[in-house]
């Protein structure tokens, strides 16, 4: 998921009717520049060079999006005949979840995340949460430090955590703390993604695997 | 995210033949190793998606349903869902959109 505003202009983009690498290429209506979807960077035309904003989001079931948000608003265009369902993910070893730290890109295997639902990580002073809901298959990246202080938090229950350092109770999606002495605090989201291994070894060669208990956060 | 779509019509394509293979520029990954751009052609570009429409919860009646993958974001506390049953196909992958006063691809 992008921003589109680029510059002073937000651009319309269209499916460019090409791939690479079996990979989407955006086109911007503007300058018919093409763009690499997966890096959100245009390769080629006169906004070549021009990386995209990344904006967080989640891959999830409708009903766990909408008991997390209950005001939100859903896209209706017409049904096309496949449905997608938590299904989806029937071979595990085919997704990644990853994400990128300055130019360093990381990627951790989805059969690690079905066993440690909340990963807390530490990359030289970033601290950062991976959390896994089973039920809607939602991944979310969040940042562990709240009013400057590195919490440490442990899997709770199918959708909540709790945080050892106030023993606060949070919903593992929102990033919200529920209960406790921090309750109301928010947890910042990341940007992560989920990808096949496969697109994800093509067009990060150099990722790093992140793999438990290395990584994991001791303060 | 790489489709199984995409990568079906990509692998049709070359076994038919199609295939029209743009230029190659290099451009590097992130150590400065050649990635060389060389997408492939196999259709003319798609429509652009403007003014999608959406639904509020109360509003949906199985146009989704509990247990169908969406994409959920938030920006600016105003959140929507984009069903990836609605985003499937080549000419449905971009859907430009506006979500708490920002400009946004929502993209698969």
């Amino acid at each position: 998921m992008y921003a589109r505003k680029v510059g002073e202009q937000s651009l319309t983009f269209v499916v460019s009717g090409m791939l690479w690498n079996r990979s989407l290429v955006m086109m911007d209506q503007e300058t018919e520049s093409l763009w690499s979807h997966i890096l959100g960077r245009a390769m080629q035309g006169d906004l070549e060079g021009t990386e995209l904003e990344s904006l967080p989001s989640v891959m999830t079931t409708w009903g766990a999006w909408k008991r997390d948000h209950p005001e939100t608003t859903v896209l209706n265009l017409s049904r096309t005949k496949d449905r997608f369902t938590r299904k989806f993910y029937e071979d595990l070893s085919e997704f990644v979840y990853g994400w990128m730290l300055g130019r360093q890109v990381y990627h951790c295997a989805f059969e690690v995340l079905q066993a440690h639902p909340v990963l807390n990580l530490d990359f030289d002073g970033w601290p950062v949460l991976v959390t896994y809901d089973q039920e809607s298959t939602a991944v979310q990246m969040l940042n562990r430090q709240v009013e400057g202080r590195k919490l440490r938090f442990e899997a709770e229950g199918k959708h909540r955590m709790r945080d050892r350092e106030t023993n606060s109770v949070w919903n593992r999606n929102t990033g919200v703390a529920l209960e406790g002495p921090l309750r109301g605090r928010r947890l910042a989201h990341e940007i992560g993604l989920m990808s096949y291994k496969r697109a994800w070894d093509v067009f990060h060669p150099d990722s790093r695997e992140v793999t438990p208990p290395d990584r994991v956060g001791g303060e | 995210m790489v489709r199984k779509i995409g990568w079906l019509i990509g692998t049709a394509a070359l076994a038919l033949g199609i295939t029209n293979p743009v230029s190659g520029q290099e451009t590097s990954s992130e150590k400065g190793e050649a990635l060389v751009f060389n997408p492939r052609k196999l259709m003319t570009p798609r429509p652009a998606i403007v003014n999608a429409p959406f639904l509020r919860v109360n509003e949906v009646t199985g146009e989704v349903t509990d247990s169908e993958l969406v994409i959920g974001m938030v920006v600016n506390k105003q959140a929507r869902a984009y069903p990836i049953n609605q985003l499937t196909g080549p000419s449905r992958e971009i859907i430009n959109d506006a979500l708490g006063g920002r400009d946004i691809a929502a993209t698969w």
